[in-house]
């Protein structure tokens, strides 16, 4: 293990509560290019993400959207391009590394541990690479059930801050898919992350789930994390994005406020396909 | 009568503590080992050349050597895990439990070959001599407390919620920070290390360490006992483990040949196969679960009278 990695886990312990903000937690994305066989699905995705402010990532299915999601947090390894973290660089490294470092990403497809409950869920979040271990738990029990109630705790809030309390002790599998959807970002929260990459947390929800997920999303941005947003709705991304970038064949072809983006007749017919 | 249920209890317990780190494997690790036979063997063997040469035959230093020897072969044999699929590697398992049972059988001078070693002086600890079956169940219970203890402590703890995280979904572990890979193999060494301790046991015990009781066979009935037992649960692999380990007893009491045991074996592992698939310890859960659930949907049929659930709520 690098020195640098254990670093990342002695400030996590110090401030295990939600909201330890890091002023120069961003991500910048250099020159990523990513193909699958014969396909470029991404093709210089160059960006810095603003700090403090939700971005949303629109543009039509199959502009590779997940794809540079998967570059970002580590799930992918990059055929050219750089990916930095709190001026780290943190190309080619693990998703679980990438993790750890400060990277919260959720999934299209939700990814709760079923049989977990809730708090459990979040808890396996906050927990640190020291409590996993079994060596250390079989020879600090003190320490490791010290800890393990810490992030318990850690994750009790986290449960909170998103509204399940009620079904806290419920198994994860047994809750409805809207609220799966608010416990993946309540995960998020738990591992400490300031950057969050969240894939499509709208989709799949009905009204009153969205205005949920909205709700939190604003709570998040209020306290000042920085966020990336895939989402296909367009109103929820007017309402929370502060800035969009489009997506067009892996390339970033417009960059701006959702009225100044969606104003483009061009855009509008690439991704209406009116 | 009474000799043969004390032979029966010594058994099944000796074979509980060797199944009981393998069910984590199964359960958690989702890997079919086939390999926990050799394992067993090897801390079989420890018994029997320390205390064939007498070095040793104190169990309180015997069994920490042969922790320590099944341990790192099970990292050993583990270590390829991370680069198999769990269908690929059992069939490596299978290799190692090969590779190690003849290397056993051939390191003549240290096994005594095919036929391998028998008659060693007495376990014993601290100088108390262990020779009467209830001096063997005396220690065995307090042993198997032990492993048990422990792996409940540690599967409430922070690895014990990996664990159960690493067999839900292993992508969303490794998004929380959590590599499954050296998990998969800390289980995978804990299994080995109860499985040597109960290999140094048996032998101290039967007074013999022939390397034909280690063989595939063996690995297969281990497996068996997890199963049938159920894998998640850590009563299962004891239940298991009494069931299968006395079952040779049970058809020479109703005067079966002690080769029918394969067959039931077999016939067993299909039926939990089809019908339990949460094993014997599995049921008990399952029937909690269906009054839990029947509680839910009532909730939920609340819910949707009072108007707080709509029909987008609903998978």
């Amino acid at each position: 293990m690098t020195g640098g990695e254990k670093d990342v886990h002695d400030s996590k312990d110090e401030s295990p509560q939600l909201s330890p903000l890091k002023k120069e937690s961003h991500l910048v994305a250099r020159g990523l290019f990513k193909s699958f066989g014969s396909l470029e699905v991404v093709s210089g995705f160059h960006h810095e993400l603003e700090a403090g402010v939700v971005t949303g990532l629109v543009g039509p299915n199959g502009a590779g959207k997940t794809t540079i999601f998967n570059l970002l947090s580590g799930a992918l390894k990059p055929d050219a391009g750089s990916v930095w973290l709190a001026n780290r660089e943190v190309t080619g490294k693990s998703l679980y590394v990438v993790s750890r470092l400060g990277l919260g990403r959720s999934f299209q497809d939700v990814r709760v541990f079923p049989t977990l409950d809730c708090v459990d869920n979040c808890a396996l979040y906050a927990q640190t690479v020291k409590e996993t271990s079994l060596v250390r738990t079989m020879i600090f029990p003190r320490a490791t059930r010290r800890r393990s109630l810490l992030a318990r705790q850690t994750a009790r809030e986290a449960v909170a801050f998103v509204g399940l309390e009620k079904v806290a002790s419920s198994p994860a599998g047994s809750l409805s898919y809207a609220d799966q959807k608010l416990l993946a970002i309540a995960r998020l929260l738990a591992i400490g992350a300031n950057t969050l990459l969240l894939d499509e947390p709208a989709s799949g929800l009905d009204r009153r789930g969205v205005d949920t997920l909205v709700g939190v999303i604003s709570r998040l941005r209020d306290e000042g994390r920085t966020i990336l947003l895939i989402e296909h709705n367009l109103d929820v991304v007017r309402e929370l994005c502060q800035k969009i970038l489009f997506l067009d064949r892996g390339k970033i072809l417009a960059e701006g406020t959702a009225e100044d983006v969606f104003a483009r007749s061009e855009l509008a017919e690439l991704y209406f396909g009116a | 009568m009474i000799y043969i249920i004390q032979t029966i209890v010594i058994y099944s317990l000796t074979y509980s503590i060797a199944v009981l780190g393998l069910s984590f494997v199964v359960g958690y690790a989702q890997i079919f080992v086939l390999s926990q036979a050799a394992i067993f063997g090897v801390g079989s063997f420890t018994y029997a050349v320390l205390a064939g040469r007498n070095i040793t035959t104190d169990l309180l230093l015997v069994i920490p050597i042969a922790m320590v020897i099944g341990g790192a072969m099970s990292l050993v044999t583990g270590l390829p895990l991370l680069r198999l699929g769990g269908d690929y590697y059992i069939v490596a398992s299978l290799a190692f439990q090969y590779v190690i049972v003849q290397g056993i059988v051939n390191w003549t001078s240290l096994s005594g070959g095919p036929p391998g070693l028998f008659a060693f002086p007495s376990p014993t600890i601290l100088g108390w001599k262990i020779t009467s079956n209830m001096d063997f169940i005396y220690v065995l219970v307090p042993i198997l407390v032990l492993a048990l203890g422990s792996l409940l402590w540690v599967r409430r703890m922070p690895y014990g919620r990996a664990l159960v995280a690493m067999a839900d979904d292993e992508v969303a572990l490794a998004a929380g920070g959590v590599k499954a890979d050296a998990l998969r193999v800390s289980v995978f060494v804990l299994a080995g290390i109860l499985a040597a301790v109960a290999g140094v046991l048996f032998t101290s015990f039967l007074d013999v360490a022939s390397p034909g009781d280690y063989g595939i066979t063996e690995s297969i009935l281990m497996i068996t006992m997890v199963l049938v037992g159920g894998a998640r649960s850590l009563i299962g692999p004891f239940i298991g483990a009494v069931i299968l380990a006395s079952l040779p007893y049970w058809l020479n009491l109703v005067n079966w040949s002690v080769y029918m045991t394969g067959v039931i074996t077999g016939v067993l592992l299909l039926l939990v196969a089809f019908f339990l698939p949460d094993g014997v310890a599995g049921l008990a859960n399952s029937g909690l679960r269906r009054l839990s659930r029947s509680r839910s949907k009532e909730n939920f049929a609340l819910d949707v009278q009072n108007g707080k659930v709509t029909s987008d709520d609903r998978r």
